[in-house]
């Protein structure tokens, strides 16, 4: 994982003085209430908001190591990825995808560039990594520990192999 | 007879499923070594596409010419290379074949009679379980039609079920075979490509998640061996059922 101790070197170009926002993105506690930095808390809820949802948090996921991705990628992507969690044994069909690249296009993209972690260009429907990564990795690498308990009992086991990385 | 002029557009078919070669994409923290090597050796193209790790496995992502065809989470893809007792059998874990089949229908296959029957069987069972649309069985002669007698008889009973069974009229017309199967559409024709292809198509009942087909054509000069392709895939299923439909 190693997400922990991700740099705060870019985290200064939108918030020069806050120190808190590490520990606070780890617990999930806002920190705007209690003085810190308002700014990077609306942006730890932000991304907080974007994870809440599996559309989204897979979207950051493959989007993480690749910048940017375009739509059919991102929906083979996430309707096989969101098959594969599942505990069923079931296929993805052409029109399950197309469910999925639909709701991303019109909701899941689009509350996602609401973020300042990611852009979406509607016209050649591409989805971005923005700015820094800094903030996103160690929560992501969370998020990928938690999945990996949750998904990992669904049925009692994990999928053959390449668990590890 | 005039139809001898068109009479290999089924071989079309075949045809195009050779040329129109799948591609296979694994999404997975890993390269899937056991899976590449299986259908590569099929002639299909897999390629790797890194996935963080999840828990998950990742999955399987079938194209056809850039199309999306379908995917399958690679927990399931896997038992392609390495069956467990239940994928083999025709009794339990249906649920199984329908994603297995997407791959299956990536391979272009040379079969035996006797797997031919295996893979007509699990057809005819789909068939049977939804117990509704159009299955068109080619049986090549009529005279093997006694020998499935016990599933056809089966599946005619299926009242919202059309059975049409196809094959060279080798036996007496009349009331010996409308007997046998009097509620299936016997088409008895004399054609080549009905001589020498053995087809099962069954249009899903209105759902196209069951629609499959198995078509093969006999090998010159092999009898007893076939060359040909399982689909799962709905539109090729529609255009053999259309085929056949407006043909004989």
């Amino acid at each position: 994982m190693g997400g922990d101790d991700a740099g705060e070197s870019d985290r200064g170009d939108r918030e020069p003085d806050s120190d808190d926002w590490t520990a606070e993105s780890e617990t999930g506690v806002s920190g705007g209430e209690d003085g810190h930095s308002p700014q990077v808390s609306d942006e730890v809820d932000a991304l907080f908001d974007a994870l809440a949802d599996e559309h989204r948090r897979l979207v950051l996921y493959y989007l993480r190591d690749r910048e940017s991705a375009d739509l059919d990628e991102l929906a083979t992507v996430v309707s096989g990825w969101l098959q594969a969690r599942a505990p069923d044994h079931d296929m993805v069909t052409p029109d399950d995808r197309e469910g999925v690249r639909t709701a991303l296009h019109h909701v899941q993209l689009p509350r996602l560039a609401d973020t300042s972690f990611v852009s979406y260009d509607r016209e050649a429907q591409v989805a971005t990594l923005t700015g820094t990564t800094d903030l996103l990795a160690p929560i992501l690498d969370q998020s990928l520990a938690d999945d990996r308990r949750a998904v990992g009992s669904v049925d009692g086991r994990r999928g053959p192999g390449g668990d590890r990385s | 007879m005039s139809r001898e002029k068109e009479s290999c557009t089924l071989r079309k078919f075949v045809d195009e499923v050779a040329t129109n070669r799948r591609t296979i994409t694994v999404y997975a923290p890993e390269p899937d070594e056991a899976l590449a090597e299986h259908f590569e050796t099929r002639g299909v193209t897999v390629a790797h596409e890194p996935l963080p790790a999840d828990g998950s496995g990742g999955f399987v992502v079938v194209t056809a010419d850039g199309e999306f065809v379908g995917s399958v989470p690679r927990r399931i893809a896997r038992r392609v290379v390495s069956p467990v007792a239940a994928d083999l059998g025709t009794g339990a874990e249906k649920a199984h074949w329908l994603p297995m089949n997407l791959l299956a229908d990536t391979t272009f296959v040379s079969f035996d009679r006797a797997q031919l029957l295996a893979a007509s069987r699990e057809i005819e069972d789909r068939a049977y379980r939804r117990a509704r649309g159009t299955l068109r069985t080619g049986f090549q002669s009529l005279s093997r039609v006694p020998d499935q007698r016990v599933v056809y008889d089966a599946l005619v009973e299926k009242p919202d079920l059309d059975v049409h069974i196809y094959g060279r009229p080798d036996v007496p017309t009349g009331s010996d075979r409308e007997a046998q199967l009097p509620d299936a559409t016997i088409h008895a024709e004399d054609v080549p490509e009905i001589r020498r292809f053995w087809f099962i198509v069954y249009d899903g009942g209105g759902d196209d998640r069951q629609a499959c087909a198995l078509l093969a054509e006999e090998v010159d000069g092999d009898p007893g061996s076939f060359r040909g392709f399982w689909t799962y895939d709905p539109e090729t299923v529609a255009d053999l059922d259309d085929y056949l439909d407006a043909t004989y």
